[in-house]
C-alpha cells in the first residue's frame, strides 16, 4: 500500500468518525423533536432536513458550495474573515455530515417513535422532570435505534462522493477519500489500486450494515 | 361529609391540528370527595384520558382550573409541581406499555419511593415487599422483569407502584379492559379493596357501565368532551336522564346474541 492510500484511508475514517460526531446531538435531538412534538411547520422541517436524501450529492455539494464561497452567506465577504474550509479536510467533514444527517435523524426518529409514550407519561407522574424523563426512560429505551442511527450515518459519511468532491476537490494526501481515490485509481486504469481499495470499502461497509442490523432488531424486541 | 379533594371548573382542553380544532375536553365541571371512587364512562373518543391527563397536568388545559387539595394546580411552578406529582397516581390501560421493560419488579416499585427522597435500601426492600404482598404479588418474584409476568400480573405490578408513594388520588384509565374476563374481576376486588382500607380517592374511567357498576360510589356520564350526567351509581342505573346515558345502559342490558344479530351480513 503507498502513503497517499494508506493517507486517504486515514482521512476517511477521521472525516467520517468527526461527521458522525457533530451529527449525533443535532441529530438525536430533531428526531426527538419530529417523533414526539407537534408544532406547526413540522412536515416542513421533516422535509428539508429529508432533502440531502434526494437531492444528487452533488447538487448539496455545490449548495454548500455557494454558500462558503467569498461572495455567499458565510463567505469571506459576509463574514469579515475566512473560514477556510473549502479544500480542506473540513470541507470532506462537513460533506459527510450533511450527507448523513438525514439518514441519523430517520432511524433515530424510528427509534423515538418505538418508545412508548405512556411510559414517559408514566414517569412524569412518578414525579421525574422532562429532561430526567428524556434521559433515564427515553433515551436508554431508544439508544440502540439510536446508536443504530449513528452507525448508518458513519458509513453514508464513509462513502460519501459527490457532495465531497465538490467543495473538498480530490487532492491526494490531503482531501481525497477513500471513494474519491477509488474513482481515481479507476480512471488512471490502476486496476491493482482500485481492487485493493474496493476490498476496504466492502470490509467496513458489510461490517457497518450487520451491526446496525443487529441493533435495530434487538431494539424491536 | 368529608372534604373536597379534587374540584374542576369549567375546564377545558383543545388541541388545534392542521384539520381543525378538537375539543377532547370541552368544559367540564367535577367535585370528587375525599374517600369517593368515582367512575368515568363514555365511548371512545370521548375525552375520558385526555381529561386524566389534563388533572393531572400531563397535557395542559386551555381553559378553566383544577383544584387538589384547595391548591390551584394551574399555578404551580414545574419544580413545585412535581412533589405535588406523588399525591396522585396514574394506571394505565395496557400495564405492559406503562411498565419500563429494562427495570426489575423491584426498581419498579421502589422508584417512587426514592423518586423524592433518599432511603436507605432495606427500607426500600421491605417497603417493596409490603406493596407487593398488599397487592398479591409473590414476593419471591421481586428481581423479575415485566415480561415474566401475566398481564393480570403486570396490572398488580403497575398497581403496587401507584400505591408506592402513598397517594391521595388515583386515576385508573381502563385499568382492566386489556385484561381477561376472568381476571377483569379480580383486579376489580383488588382496587376496590385497596381504596377502602387505605381510604383512597379513586377516579375510574372505562367506556363499560358494567364494569364501572361495582367499582363506583358515583358514576359520571361523558359525552362529547361534557360530563352529560352525574350521580349516585345507583341512580344512573335506575334512572338515568340523559338520552346517552340510556344508550349506554341499553348496550349493557340487551343480550349479546341479539346485539349481534343486527351486525349479521345476509348470505347472498
Ligand atoms: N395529543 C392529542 N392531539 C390531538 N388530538 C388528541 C390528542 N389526544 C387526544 N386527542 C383527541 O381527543 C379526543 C378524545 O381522546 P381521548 O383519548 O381523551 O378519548 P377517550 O375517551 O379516552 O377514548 P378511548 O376510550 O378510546 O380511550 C379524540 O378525538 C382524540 O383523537
Ligand atoms: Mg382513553
Amino acid at each position: 500500500m503507498d502513503s497517499t492510500t494508506l493517507t486517504a484511508l486515514k482521512i476517511t475514517l477521521h472525516c467520517a468518525s468527526l461527521a458522525t460526531f457533530l451529527v449525533m446531538i443535532p441529530g438525536t435531538w430533531i428526531a426527538y423533536v419530529l417523533a414526539r412534538r407537534d408544532f406547526p411547520g413540522k412536515n416542513i422541517l421533516s422535509a428539508i432536513v429529508g432533502l440531502p436524501l434526494v437531492l444528487p450529492p452533488t447538487a448539496v455539494g455545490y449548495l454548500l458550495l455557494q454558500l462558503l464561497s467569498t461572495e455567499g452567506l458565510l463567505g469571506q465577504n459576509r463574514l469579515g474573515f475566512d473560514l477556510n474550509i473549502l479544500l480542506t479536510w473540513k470541507a470532506v467533514t462537513l460533506a459527510c455530515a450533511v450527507m448523513s444527517l438525514p439518514l441519523v435523524i430517520r432511524t433515530a426518529r424510528v427509534a423515538f417513535e418505538g418508545v412508548d409514550p405512556r411510559l414517559e407519561s408514566m414517569a412524569r407522574t412518578l414525579g421525574h422532570s422532562r429532561i430526567k424523563t428524556f434521559f433515564c426512560y427515553t433515551l436508554p429505551l431508544a439508544f440502540r435505534g439510536i446508536f443504530a442511527a449513528l452507525i448508518l450515518g458513519f458509513t453514508r459519511a464513509l462513502g460519501e462522493f459527490g457532495a465531497t468532491v465538490t467543495i473538498a476537490g480530490n487532492i491526494p494526501g490531503k482531501t481525497q477519500t477513500l471513494a474519491s481515490a477509488i474513482f481515481t485509481a479507476q480512471q488512471v486504469g490502476n486496476q491493482t489500486e482500485a481492487y485493493f481499495l474496493l476490498g476496504i470499502a466492502l470490509i467496513i461497509g458489510f461490517v457497518a450494515i450487520l451491526v446496525s442490523e443487529y441493533l435495530s432488531q434487538r431494539q424491536t424486541q | 361529609m368529608s372534604t373536597v379533594l379534587l374540584e374542576l371548573k369549567n375546564v377545558k382542553t383543545h388541541f388545534t391540528l392542521s384539520k381543525g380544532v378538537v375539543k377532547a375536553v370541552d368544559g367540564v365541571d367535577l367535585k370528587l370527595r375525599q374517600g369517593e371512587i368515582l367512575g368515568l364512562v363514555g365511548e371512545s373518543g370521548c375525552g375520558k384520558s385526555t381529561l386524566a391527563r389534563t388533572i393531572l397536568q400531563l397535557t395542559p388545559s386551555t381553559k378553566g382550573s383544577v383544584k387538589f387539595a384547595g391548591k390551584s394546580l394551574g399555578n404551580l411552578t414545574s419544580k413545585q409541581l412535581r412533589k405535588t406529582r406523588t399525591d396522585f397516581q396514574m394506571i394505565f390501560q395496557d400495564p405492559y406499555a406503562s411498565l419500563n421493560p429494562r427495570m426489575t419488579i423491584f426498581d419498579t416499585i421502589a422508584e417512587p419511593v426514592q423518586c423524592h427522597k433518599r432511603v436507605s435500601k432495606q427500607t426500600l426492600t421491605n417497603r417493596t415487599l409490603e406493596l407487593m404482598n398488599k397487592v398479591g404479588l409473590d414476593p419471591r418474584t421481586i428481581k423479575k422483569y415485566p415480561h415474566e409476568f401475566s398481564g393480570g400480573q403486570r396490572q398488580r405490578i403497575a398497581i403496587a407502584r401507584a400505591l408506592a408513594s402513598e397517594p391521595k388520588l388515583i386515576i385508573a384509565d381502563e385499568p382492566v379492559s386489556a385484561l381477561d374476563v376472568s381476571i377483569q374481576a379480580q383486579i376489580l376486588n383488588l382496587l376496590s379493596k385497596l381504596c377502602k382500607d387505605m381510604g383512597l380517592t379513586m377516579i375510574f374511567i372505562s367506556h363499560d357501565l358494567s364494569v364501572v357498576k361495582h367499582i363506583a360510589d358515583r358514576i359520571a356520564v361523558m359525552y362529547l368532551g361534557k360530563i352529560v350526567e352525574i350521580g349516585e351509581a345507583s341512580e344512573i342505573f335506575e334512572q338515568p336522564r340523559h338520552a346517552y346515558t340510556k344508550i349506554l345502559l341499553n348496550a349493557i342490558l340487551t343480550p349479546p346474541d341479539i346485539a349481534l344479530s343486527e351486525y349479521r351480513v345476509p348470505f347472498s
